[in-house]
């Protein structure tokens, strides 16, 4: 039964979520966009010129798949051990994030078929981090029903996502997950 | 050397402040670096962008200016003789606008400006710059670097992936397809969409 309902909610969240974009460079300048107005608006540790040091894509004219990565300054370091030493986007209440996306322009309009976004909380937030992952098309996917899903803060357990863009995460990553001056636990 | 984003950080940090700065490509990237601003400027600046190819006729080119309420992009001043140049610093006061704009020149066209648009170079001042296109663009040592953190991750080798993909069994973590397309197989990916009837 469980199965049959984690179906029926990954097919609302994917239904209900916006992937498609007009193209992988329209959705390149978005984020550049949205990260140089949290600068702007004194909620990043990250500088200003660092924006296009770690906001990244593949390029778009040799093949119709394109990645656009942020936050790894050290692209040969992908961070999968969360360690704060590797730069990335920082807030400055301490957080730090990154993110990949694919974007698949041989379908007209082009749709994002894949992403992974993740931030990390210093100490002492009780949790280590948040990730939202879209895993790319497949079987195991629709059978299982968590293809759009989000990790809170364990590499093992998943519940399914919210209906969330990669350009609204990027928002939820800037201006949400405050960090209360007194947390309850 | 400037890069486009840099530009774009420019431009919005100073909305509605008859702002003009000068941009230099190669002739050969003329075509390219305006459209990308046409593109981006509105993405940047909720603000329309109004393109405008300069002819001999000056008048004709202040009347536009003047009459368009977006952010102004002007090229092809390759066509322009030391007579235009001096016309349009003559006409200086008259191009102010309040959504500013971007002159768009080549290196010739850029010297011509400096030479026989002297006034208009006093005012933009510092505010003359190298376009350089394509830096947010992953170099190849960047890609390799990119490949080489994924195979430390995962224990995989660049064939063993695309094995992986060629015989239907790529698992659908999204490293993996970061990983054909920074190999250069987004066919392999394709396949992958196509077999699962997305």
């Amino acid at each position: 039964m469980w199965l049959e309902y984690s179906q029926q909610i990954q097919q609302r969240s994917l239904q209900a979520c916006s992937l498609e974009v007009k193209n992988s460079k329209t959705l390149y300048q978005e984020f550049s966009k949205a990260l140089n107005q949290a600068c702007n608006d004194g909620l990043l540790d990250t500088k200003i010129f660092e924006i296009c040091k770690f906001l990244k894509m593949t390029p778009p004219d040799r093949q119709q798949q394109v990645v656009i990565l942020g936050g790894l300054e050290k692209l040969g370091t992908k961070n999968f051990k969360r360690s704060k030493d590797i730069p990335h986007f920082a807030r400055k209440d301490g957080c730090w994030f990154d993110f990949a996306i694919i974007i698949d322009e041989v379908r007209k309009p082009a749709e994002i078929i894949g992403f992974d976004f993740e931030i990390c909380f210093p100490e002492p937030v009780p949790i280590q981090f948040f990730r939202f992952d879209l895993n790319l098309p497949g079987h195991d996917n629709q059978s299982d029903g968590l293809r759009f899903h989000l990790h809170p803060s364990s590499d093992d357990f998943m519940v399914h996502s919210p209906p969330m863009s990669p350009l609204e995460i990027l928002h939820l990553f800037l201006y949400g997950f405050e960090i209360p001056p007194k947390m309850r636990r | 050397m400037t890069s486009l984003d840099e530009i774009l950080q420019r431009i919005s940090s100073l909305p509605d402040a008859n702002f003009w700065s000068v941009l230099v490509t190669s002739p050969e990237q003329q075509e390219q670096a305006l459209t990308e601003l046409e593109e981006s400027i509105p993405i940047f600046t909720d603000e329309s962008v109004n393109v405008i190819a300069v002819t001999s006729d000056i008048e004709a080119l202040i009347d536009a200016v003047r009459s368009s309420e977006a952010f102004i992009l002007l090229w092809q001043f390759d066509i322009w003789q030391p007579e235009q140049w001096r016309q349009f610093d003559y006409a200086r006061s008259r191009f102010s606008h309040a959504k500013g704009g971007i002159i768009l020149l080549t290196p010739h066209s850029a010297a011509q400006f400096q030479t026989y648009a002297p006034n208009f170079a006093s005012w933009i001042g510092a505010r003359v710059y190298d376009l350089q296109l394509g830096l947010e663009i992953l170099t190849e040592a960047e890609s390799q670097q990119r490949l080489a953190a994924l195979q430390q991750f995962t224990g995989k080798t660049d064939a063993e992936v695309i094995h992986l993909a060629e015989t239907g069994q790529l698992p659908t973590d999204p490293e993996y397809g970061e990983w054909l397309v920074l190999l250069g197989r987004g066919d392999l990916l394709e396949r992958t969409i196509n077999v699962a009837g997305i």
